[in-house]
């Protein structure tokens, strides 16, 4: 996995499912994974986000992400401020267990994940899985947000 | 979510830790460990598959690519730009007059009198501005000995008051029609469906 300084994130294992991922679904599954530093691989083109700890994946799941016209930065971001129960006050929205990634809003958080739905920017998550995100991560901890403009590799 | 617990029990028997130690997902060195032997043979060929395109398990999960004709979630909330003072009884609204208003002639002032309150009968002592406070009847017959201004029934299916003389008046019935009932629940139960309703969208991303 590309990092930002040139390097590249050593990834150990995937998780293995047993088909594709419904709107809503999720997988978090980090038995026998040991401690380590905590990334997320965010893929706007799959709708999909992984969990990785200590090199291996251990949780995944199927996001929303920005509009046309409100689209979601991409490259690495980290995690820059918590909040367990954030109100946007420019959506007039509840945004629970939001992880901000950008000076100018764009979070992770809990939405209501359902074909067809888009964001203005943020990645909406299944709301039990942004709470366990929100438990695992915490601020420096780093978010690389793949679309079509970055190689996919 | 039973479906989801399930799903996870699944994954949980079936996962397995592919141990391909891939330096970089796509292009990364596979290496080989003994743990890659415990999958079992029937699975080597899907897990040398993986070590090749390791994307492939990643995109292999995906819902599918969003296609056109997406909704937005929320709108953008645009707060009211505040223009100055103004009345808030007319829908429209219209500025507050400067200064004092101005004084109603006399000659205007009873016939406004009579627009806002109905025609009066004006007794014999003062013509026009007399406001009695004792509601018709209770006066001891005053209206029928003509003792003063007799203000017109307000109350809704009340008796006529003062031409009755001395009948102490029976209280208003109050019993709301049924259509008022009716508007009443309709008007509770909108209110309570879009409680429920921005409730549940409540989790917009």
């Amino acid at each position: 996995m590309p990092r930002a300084d040139g390097g590249r994130e050593p990834v150990t294992s995937l998780l293995d499912l047993p088909g594709r991922l419904n709107f809503g679904d999720f997988v978090w599954n980090d038995a026998g994974v040991p401690a380590g530093p905590v990334w997320v691989r965010v893929d706007l083109v799959a709708q999909t986000l992984s969990v990785f700890r200590a090199g291996q994946e251990i949780a995944t799941t199927v996001i929303l992400y920005g509009a046309e016209n409100k689209p979601t930065p991409t490259g690495w971001l980290s995690v820059q401020e918590k909040a367990l129960d954030y109100y946007s006050r420019s959506y007039d929205a509840p945004m629970p267990f939001m992880l901000r990634l950008t000076d100018d809003g764009v979070a992770l958080h809990a939405s209501v994940v359902q074909p067809g739905r888009v964001t203005h920017g943020c990645i909406g998550l299944p709301y039990p899985f942004a709470r366990r995100l929100y438990d695992a991560m915490k601020p420096g901890d780093r978010v690389l947000v793949v679309g079509e403009t970055l190689t996919r590799s | 979510m039973c479906g989801l617990t399930l799903l996870e029990i699944r994954v949980r028997l079936r996962r397995k830790f592919l141990s391909i130690t891939i330096l970089a997902m796509g292009i990364g060195l596979p290496l080989a460990s003994p743990s890659a032997i415990e999958i079992g043979k029937d699975q080597l060929a899907s897990v040398l598959a993986a070590m090749r395109d390791p994307m492939a398990i990643l995109e292999g999960r995906s819902p599918g690519g969003r296609g056109g004709g997406a909704i937005q979630t929320k709108v953008a909330y645009a707060p009211v730009a505040v223009k100055g003072p103004s009345e808030r009884v007319l829908s429209a609204g219209r500025p507050q007059p400067v200064g004092a208003p101005a004084a109603i002639p006399d000659a205007q002032l009873g016939k406004l009198i009579d627009d806002l309150i109905g025609p009066t009968v004006p007794g014999p002592g003062n013509p026009t501005l007399v406001t009695d406070p004792v509601p018709p009847g209770l006066g001891g017959g005053s209206s029928s000995s003509g003792g003063g201004f007799v203000p017109p029934p307000v109350i809704f299916g009340g008796s006529s008051g003062g031409s009755s003389g001395g009948e102490i008046p029976t209280p208003p019935i109050s019993v709301p029609e049924p259509g008022s009932w009716m508007m009443l629940i309709a008007g509770v139960g909108f209110i309570g469906a879009s409680l429920r309703r921005r409730r549940q969208r409540a989790f917009a991303a």
